[in-house]
């Protein structure tokens, strides 16, 4: 279960997020929609603790993790550039986060053909990252995010950019993940049929 | 990884390396069993010279050269009573007073002397049928036009030599005179030996367009000995008239720790077996009397009896106007 | 626009590079002008007419000749960077390869063509030095502007001249004037080039420094030259830090592209650079030239000696000179990258990792006699130290090779890298540092090139037996007859090939 409570971010006299409070049960997605510019990416951020938060607290399971720095908080990020690491192949990218969590060589190997079976994309294995388009990449994001576990998932407009075949393609793939994964995700999107779909639950973001 | 491991074992390596050299280079510090001579970077002493001083005293020696003279004793002065080593060689006349003044030395003894000459590319002369000048006012004439190549005597040893011996030769009143009319002459200043000797002169490899340089007394023999192709005189020759004397000392530096080490060896450059080895290896003339001179030397250096000279104070206390004069002049 | 706030890195591990500075180069330079700086000197300097000359002609000619190299440099960076074509990586190697190269031998090989010396030779030497400077810091920026970029500019109606003022500059500027200040900086403090090339009335405070210093012993006259001269550069330096932007790149690196599929006008790329290598390569090629014919007669002896031989010149044999100089570039290497890493990796700030740059030789050199001569730090004659003082010159230029990568990195892949549970330690060795091996290469041939090379602040250091490559040259070349000679040619050229080769591989 995550719960956000009055997070604040400000940024010298500029208030980017303004006591922010939702809380979203465990296994249960919440899509956050609003304007461009609002803050969304600000808000994933201020969760996974890549920024600063001026006010405010996260809690994951009733456990304060607002103090902690982003490698310890066990909080997944899918970005809106996928962020591949061009030197790994796709194999290397998924374990990457198994790797630091020092599982052992058999047990990573099996997670991975997991997740790239649960993402349809076991062909790849052992594909450069360069070469991947840019609905691979997406996916290969997803399952790397996936590997250790997170308690929480975050996902930053994960189908935008997108052509239709491939963006639906994704987005059935992407509900059957979560559902079967039962992750606790905040999805951010502008599209709300997409959140309709994908989520539980809905809060939108307003100046 | 494996760039890392590269990386490491090249590391390991290295120090290895420094280490193991750093080992066989010990510090002169309290070692009895080394005694350390400062010299110039053309102190190149005959293979294996040393040895008999090792057998002698079980003293190994160690040679540290750091620049040309004028660096070396400049250097030297900046941490006199902390010398960083304990016998100094290459110490000349036009240094002495600076030496002195910074109370360089405990004590110094004349080692070797040699003379700074214009020498003459014979080729040059004979194949235009000229005969080469025999003085220095021969140098001011017009028949010897744009063909001598000088140094710069603030940077360049030789060249403060020639300038120190044409004042010896003209006077302290005159030397200025000689000066603008070498001017007139088309005289060229290169800013060091190097340049003058191996770019400019027409006599050695550079093949350039001065058959006329200051150089030494000894460069001849030396062309000799290294020609590319063996031959059994030399290119080269020296106007005997333009020489002027350059000593060297050697001696022990204030503050040494091995002062019987030092003396010890500083005997040594004085007997017989190390000025012999001299003249084919440094290119110079032994002071002790009793040693011979090899044939190269007898037949083609140049060391006349009554050669320019200055005397030491009188070079330290002008020395700074005469240079500022010159560069006045010529410049 | 959003500012991020990382987490934060190891700005710890600082401590070890700003220590080694700080011992090597900081105290004794500190040490050197508190001993010998003068006031009254100081203001005598200020005043002395020919000294000021002095000043001005440093000045002037290091401008002409930042401009020379600028206005050579600049196109065959573009076409080395934006096309590869046959014999583009033989050339780039040859373009870089005289940075390492002691200034007697260009200079020599320059007057061996031009024979006579002047402005115009002066020029042509330090282009000959320089042009590989700005190759090595701006190319790696040029080749980082996106193509698409410049295509989408194209199709917009752009001349290749606007989208050089719009799409390109902008990218490279700072690249630009890195590279500019760099070179000024080495015209501005020349030596070598200007002793033999400038004939006797020509000097630049540098050459005055080091007559006062070393052969007129005036230690006075000497520090207070040094800081006019620090003076000067730290203006240059800070005017031009005003003027670059922080900027960031994204880390989309085109790869040059094959000359064939250049649509008009394929001849130029190869034209500018063949220009270039001329330019460039014949006092090179004067160098080879005189290692192999002497006397018009053609001899391979030289080089037979270099290898197998000894050199009674030489108070070691030419093979250990070979060996010495390559170990202490090694170690150089070793030292100066990881410093330079951790430097680059912290932003750390500018001015003191540019001091070395800024401060004369000669001030170095006689820093290090005076303050690391008594024990228990009694180095100066220690063999290592030779080694650790390249690193301290190298520093500032391996730090400014690393720079433009670091930014490069995407701070979107660190934050990945963090939500996956990478510490940063963990961050910057899984993710950064593999990203970061082709500067990392680059940096280290620089390294390994100062430390070949340098023949400033270590020649004032004695030397037993570790006589370095450039020294043993001068010192040949200092000497009578042939053999010798060619042989110091010998050993020049072998520099000018190794190079050449590594050159052409990073």
């Amino acid at each position: 279960m995550l719960n956000v409570s009055n997070l604040s971010v400000t940024f010298g006299n500029t208030v980017l997020l303004d006591n922010i409070s939702f809380t979203v049960p465990a296994g249960e997605t919440l899509a956050i929609t609003g304007p461009s510019g609002i803050g969304k990416t600000t808000l994933l951020h201020a969760i996974c603790g890549i920024i600063r938060t001026s006010h405010g607290t996260v809690h994951i399971d009733n456990v304060d993790i607002s103090a902690l720095p982003t490698h310890k908080r066990g909080i997944g990020l899918v970005s809106q550039t996928g962020d591949l690491f061009p030197t790994l192949t796709v194999s290397q990218n998924i374990e990457f986060g198994l790797r630091i969590a020092n599982m052992s060589k058999t047990d990573r190997a099996t997670r991975v053909k997991e997740l790239l079976e649960m993402v349809n994309l076991a062909h790849l294995a052992h594909r450069n990252v360069a070469e991947l388009s840019g609905g691979e990449a997406r996916r290969i994001a997803l399952a790397r995010a996936l590997a250790p576990r997170p308690q929480v998932l975050l996902l930053d407009e994960p189908l935008s950019g997108l052509d239709q075949t491939t963006h639906d393609a994704l987005m059935s793939d992407l509900a059957r993940v979560l559902k079967q994964t039962a992750t606790t995700a905040l999805l951010v999107t502008h599209d709300q049929s997409e959140a309709a779909i994908l989520a539980t639950s809905m809060i939108e973001l307003t100046r | 990884m494996k760039k890392s491991r590269i990386l490491a074992a090249s590391l390991l390596v290295v120090t290895a390396f420094a280490c193991s050299s750093s080992a066989a280079n010990t510090s002169t510090d309290a070692t009895p069993k080394e005694v350390t001579l400062l010299a110039y970077d053309a102190f190149t002493p005959q293979d294996k010279i040393f040895d008999a001083f090792t057998e002698a005293t079980g003293a190994k020696v160690k040679v540290v050269t750091g620049g040309d003279s004028g660096a070396l004793i400049s250097k030297a002065i900046l941490t006199a009573g902390d010398p960083e080593g304990d016998v100094l060689w290459g110490l000349d006349n036009t240094l002495l007073s600076r030496a002195q003044k910074a109370q360089l030395l405990t004590s110094y003894k004349p080692v070797d002397y040699g003379d700074i000459c214009v020498n003459y590319d014979k080729q040059w002369f004979a194949s235009r049928n000229v005969a080469p000048p025999t003085s220095l006012e021969d140098l001011a004439l017009p028949a010897y036009k744009n063909l001598l190549s000088v140094q710069d005597p603030v940077a360049s040893s030789p060249g403060l030599g020639f300038l120190l011996g044409t004042i010896a030769h003209f006077g302290a009143d005159n030397w200025q005179n000689y000066w603008k009319s070498l001017k007139a002459n088309g005289v060229h200043v290169s800013p060091d030996w190097t340049t003058a000797y191996t770019i400019d002169f027409s006599g050695s490899s550079g093949k350039g367009k001065y058959p006329l340089v200051v150089s030494y007394g000894s460069s001849p023999p030396a062309e000799v000995l290294y020609a590319e192709k063996p031959i059994n005189t030399p290119p080269t020759a020296v106007i005997e008239s333009t020489c002027f004397r350059q000593t060297e000392y050697v001696g022990a530096f204030r503050g040494t720790r091995n002062p019987i080490l030092a003396a010890l060896l500083i005997s040594f450059l004085l007997d017989v077996p190390f000025q012999e080895s001299m003249p084919l290896s440094l290119f110079v003339f032994p002071v002790n009397k009793q040693a011979t001179l090899p044939e190269l030397f007898t037949k083609f250096a140049v060391a006349p009896k009554n050669p320019l000279t200055l005397d030491p104070t009188e070079i330290e206390k002008n020395r700074d106007s005469w240079l500022s004069s010159w560069r006045d002049i010529i410049l | 626009m959003e500012r991020h706030h990382l987490v934060s890195k190891t700005r710890t591990l600082l401590i070890a590079p700003v220590v080694f500075l700080s011992i090597f180069f900081v105290v004794p330079v500190a040490n050197a002008l508190l001993r010998f700086f003068r006031f009254t000197e100081f203001s005598d300097v200020l005043g002395n007419q020919s000294l000021r000359g002095v000043a001005w002609f440093s000045l002037w000619q290091a401008i002409l000749s930042t401009l020379a190299t600028l206005v050579i440099g600049l196109p065959v960076t573009w076409a080395l960077s934006r096309y590869t074509f046959r014999g583009s990586r033989i050339a780039r190697g040859i373009l870089t390869a005289p940075f390492v190269l002691p200034a007697v031998v260009v200079a020599a090989g320059v007057l061996a063509i031009t024979d006579s010396r002047g402005a115009i030779p002066i020029l042509w030497a330090h282009v000959v030095f320089n042009v590989s400077v700005v190759l090595r810091i701006v190319g790696p920026r040029w080749t980082m502007v996106n193509l698409r970029l410049e295509h989408a500019a194209a199709t917009l109606g752009a001349r290749p001249s606007r989208i050089f003022a719009d799409v390109v500059l902008p990218h490279i500027s700072d690249a630009v004037i890195s590279a500019a200040t760099l070179v000024f900086v080495y015209c501005f403090t020349s030596f070598g080039v200007i002793a033999i090339l400038g004939g006797v009335s020509r000097r630049t405070l540098e050459n005055e420094i080091f007559t006062q210093a070393v052969r007129l012993g005036n230690t006075a006259t000497a520090t207070a030259l040094a800081v006019v001269q620090a003076i000067i550069i730290g203006a240059v330096f800070f005017i031009t830090g005003r003027s670059s932007r922080s900027q960031s790149v994204s880390l989309q690196v085109s790869s040059a592209m094959q000359l064939q599929s250049r649509p008009h006008h394929r001849a130029t790329p190869v034209i500018i650079t063949a220009t270039a290598i001329v330019i460039i390569a014949s006092p090179l090629l004067a160098t080879i030239y005189r290692s192999l014919v002497v006397n018009s007669q053609f001899s391979f002896s030289a080089w037979r000696t270099i290898f197998s031989g000894s050199l009674p010149a030489l108070s070691v044999s030419p093979q250990s000179v070979i060996i010495t100089s390559l170990v202490f570039a090694i170690a150089v290497a070793c030292i100066c990258v990881p410093l330079a890493l951790l430097v680059a990796s912290n932003s750390a700030p500018r001015a003191l990792f540019s001091l070395p740059l800024v401060v004369s030789a000669a001030t170095l050199g006689i820093g290090l006699i005076i303050t690391f001569n008594r024990s228990p730090i009694s180095w100066r004659s220690e063999r290592w130290f030779i080694p650790v003082i390249h690193a301290v010159i190298a520093l500032p230029l391996v730090v400014r090779a690393l720079e433009p990568a670091v930014e490069a990195i995407p701070a979107s892949l660190r934050n990945a890298s963090a939500t996956l549970g990478a510490s940063p330690f963990t961050t910057w060795h899984r993710v950064e540092l593999p990203l970061l091996r082709p500067a990392l290469l680059r940096a280290t041939g620089l390294a390994l090139a100062v430390s070949l090379g340098e023949f400033g602040a270590t020649s004032f250091l004695s030397r037993s037996g570790s006589t370095t490559l450039p020294i043993a040259i001068a010192q040949l070349l200092g000497r009578p007859g042939a053999a010798t000679q060619q042989a110091g040619f010998a050993l020049a050229a072998l520099m000018v090939l190794v190079t050449v080769g590594v050159m052409s591989r990073a």
